[in-house]
Order: structure tokens, then C-alpha cells, then sequence
């Protein structure tokens, strides 16, 4: 059984991965905030179904998901543009880091849900296409070809920004 | 033995832009022999690596110190038996309605629907009952009120012992259970309900009172078979109300 220390331990260890993760999903730092605190709360109320520490991260994913799931239907009325919302992050991005960093959120902020998602768990998290489509429910040739589109999108996004 | 196909440009790009850490044999030999391949696998490694820096955004610090000392764990109750205390409420308060038109309870279309929906919360959060558990500290007490819109003051405050912001009627609430000479009892700061007076309410082995607030109401309850007088629940509530800022 994993004890309250140990849990916190997990979560001080991994809350920068899930933070991250939400923020991508959500492209707003207050509801990944939220996202990722009622996720641990969920999990510590759940932990008795964590089985292996090892399989902590993907565990905590699938209830990120959920949580941001859940989130997003409670506050779709009040949503009024998703897309100002993203540019408001994106400026906000581009004052704290260089401007090729800030070039490179820019273009994944403007990459379809179904492009970011995949391409968060594969270069941020290090999950496997296997990993990835137990998360999404997908086939590996899905995510597979997710993958491939989000890097090709980017790359032709950033060539060109570069030319202009 | 099977033979293997070679792979074409197209795929090997393909496969390179799916996974540019990835090394499939096939995909080996054919950049060994196509320049054109093998500045495309360098081009997405380099990517990579930006999109890598790009996606680390600086991190906030933790709201709490500790993600436990928001909670302490218990099994949830299953939505089922949330269901069928909701049901067994619903008889309840049609029993009650009976004794409010005897002028002793309070159940009154809509209102007893207020008082039905926080005493099927109440079988959501069996926890909110734990009275062993320690002291919440005022950060994790602030962080619920918070959520449901509101501050918790800098004065004294209850002895907290358990605290959830709980998705209510459409909105974030501010949960509480709160130690009293008379045992536990939880509470539900609830700023976006109205009730123009104390009303109690009882129902489902449960009894309680509602009480306006500043902003919105306060619900208290405790188990029917609990000690719990009703001028101590008036009592808890009234110190909720006066550790809270609803400006």
C-alpha cells in the first residue's frame, strides 16, 4: 500500500509532467491549475488501484484526461474563444522566452487537439506509440499517423514563419 | 524466412516524422544509403528538440504543500448508493411535507429540493465524517473557498477536518467537516443559494439547518443519531460565516 509520503513523493516528482501536460491540452494555465489538482485529489482517493509505482504516470494521465474532460464540459458556456484564449497564453509565452521558443508554442498551440495531444505524450512524457493509443483508445497505425501529421504541420508551420 | 521490403523515401519519412528516436532495422539501411533520408532524420531530431524546450513551461508552485493534507482518503461512495439515498430522500421529504403543512419542518417546493440535493451529497462524500483526521491546515482551507469564489479571513477559524471544493448544483462549493463539542459535522458553504431564514431540514438519517449567509446560504448537518444540538449547529454555522469574506 502506498503510504500518504510516498504519494506525495510520486506527485512532487511527476506534477511538473502533469501540469505541462494539461497546459497543453487545455492551452490555459488557470484551468490546467485546476486540472491537475483535482487529479491528485482523485488519485489519492483512488490509490488503492494503483497497483505499481512504476505505472504511476500513465495512471495519472488517465485521470488528467478525465479531469480536464470533465472540467471542459462544466466551463464550455462560459468559454467564449477558445482561440483568444490561446493567444492570450501564446503572448504571454513569448515574453518569457526567447522568440524561436516562443515561434515553437505558438505553432503547437495552433496544432488540432488530435496532433497536440499524441505529440505532448511522446516528446514530453517519453510514452510509446502503444502507450499513447491505450491512452486515446486508438490503434497504433492511428496514433502512428497522428504523430507523423503533427510533425510535418509543425515543420512546414515553422519554415514559414522563418520566411516571413 | 519472410524477405523484408525495403523501405521507400516516403515511408522512411514518414516514419522518421512519426518517431524520430525511433530505429527500426529497415529504416537503418536505408539511411545508410540516401543522403536525402538522412538530413530529413537530422531535420526532425533538431524538431524534436525544440519542440521538446517549447513544451517545458515553467511549472507554478503547488497550491498546497502537500497534495494529502488537502484529504484525507476514503472509498467514495458508489453512485449507485448515492442514487438510492437520493430516492430514499425523496420519500423523505415527502413524508416531510406532510410535517411542514403541521407547521413543524421546513420542505417546501423548491427549497426542499436545496435540502434533498446537499443530503444526497452528503452519501458522495462519506469522508466529510472524519472525525480522527487532523486539523486542515488554513492554506487547504483557503484553496476550497477559493474555488467556490471565495476568502477565508485572516481571524480564527473552525477546527477543519476535512475540506473538498464539490461540484453542486452547477457550481464549485466549499465543503467542510468541522469538529464541535457535540462530535463532527459537515458543512456546505453554498454562496449561490438563497434562503430568507433558518430553515431545518431532516431526511434520510440525516438533520440539519440552513441559514442565510452574507452571500448565499450555509447548510450544517449531522447524522440523526448524532449528538449534535440544533444551537450547535446554528453555532457552527455562524462561525463558518464569520471566518469567510464573501466581498
Amino acid at each position: 500500500m502506498i503510504t500518504r509520503e510516498r504519494f506525495d513523493a510520486l506527485c512532487g516528482r511527476l506534477r511538473p509532467d502533469l501540469y505541462r501536460f494539461a497546459f497543453w491540452l487545455a492551452r490555459d494555465r488557470a484551468v490546467a491549475e485546476d486540472v491537475v489538482q483535482e487529479t491528485l485529489l482523485r488519485a489519492w482517493r483512488s490509490i488503492d488501484s494503483l497497483d505499481d509505482e512504476g505505472a504511476a504516470k500513465p495512471w495519472l494521465l488517465t485521470i488528467a484526461r478525465r479531469e480536464f474532460a470533465r472540467l471542459f464540459e462544466r466551463r464550455r458556456l462560459e468559454t467564449v474563444d477558445v482561440n483568444a484564449l490561446a493567444a492570450a497564453e501564446d503572448a504571454s509565452l513569448a515574453a518569457e522566452e526567447d522568440s524561436q521558443v516562443a515561434d515553437v508554442r505558438a505553432a503547437i498551440l495552433r496544432l488540432p487537439e488530435d496532433y497536440r495531444e499524441p505529440l505532448v505524450m511522446q516528446v514530453l512524457l517519453g510514452l510509446s506509440t502503444e502507450e499513447i493509443a491505450a491512452q486515446l483508445g486508438l490503434t497504433t497505425g492511428a496514433v502512428f499517423t497522428r504523430l507523423c501529421r503533427a510533425r510535418q504541420r509543425l515543420r512546414d508551420d515553422l519554415l514559414a514563419e522563418e520566411r516571413s | 524466412m519472410n524477405a523484408t521490403r525495403p523501405l521507400d523515401c516516403a515511408a522512411v519519412r514518414d516514419s522518421l516524422a512519426a518517431d524520430p528516436a525511433g530505429r527500426a532495422a529497415e529504416l537503418d539501411a536505408h539511411l545508410a544509403g540516401c543522403a536525402a533520408c538522412r538530413a530529413y532524420a537530422a531535420e526532425m531530431a533538431a524538431l524534436d528538440a525544440r519542440v521538446l524546450r517549447a513544451l517545458q513551461v515553467p511549472v507554478p508552485p503547488a497550491r498546497t504543500a502537500t497534495i494529502v493534507a488537502l484529504e484525507p482518503r476514503a472509498t467514495a461512495a458508489p453512485l449507485a448508493a448515492r442514487a438510492a439515498r437520493t430516492r430514499r430522500f425523496a420519500l423523505a421529504a415527502s413524508v416531510a411535507a406532510v410535517a411542514v403543512l403541521a407547521g413543524s419542518l421546513w420542505f417546501a417546493f423548491p427549497r426542499d429540493t436545496l435540502a434533498g440535493d446537499i443530503v444526497g451529497h452528503m452519501a458522495e462524500e462519506p469522508q466529510a465524517w472524519s472525525a480522527e483526521a487532523p486539523a486542515m491546515p488554513a492554506s487547504a482551507v483557503a484553496y476550497v473557498l477559493a474555488r467556490a469564489g471565495l476568502r477565508l479571513t485572516d481571524g480564527p477559524h473552525p477546527d477543519v477536518t476535512y475540506a473538498s471544493a464539490c461540484w453542486f448544483r452547477g457550481r464549485f462549493v466549499a465543503h467542510f467537516a468541522v469538529r464541535s463539542a457535540d462530535g463532527p459535522v459537515t458543512a456546505l458553504v453554498l454562496p449561490a443559494e438563497h434562503v430568507d431564514d433558518r430553515r431545518p431540514f431532516q431526511g434520510d438519517g440525516y438533520r440539519g439547518v440552513l441559514v442565510p449567509a452574507p452571500r448565499g446560504a450555509i447548510a450544517v448537518l449531522t447524522r440523526d443519531s448524532a449528538p449534535a444540538t440544533p444551537a450547535a449547529l446554528d453555532a457552527v454555522a455562524a462561525r463558518i460565516a464569520a471566518a469567510v469574506r464573501y466581498d
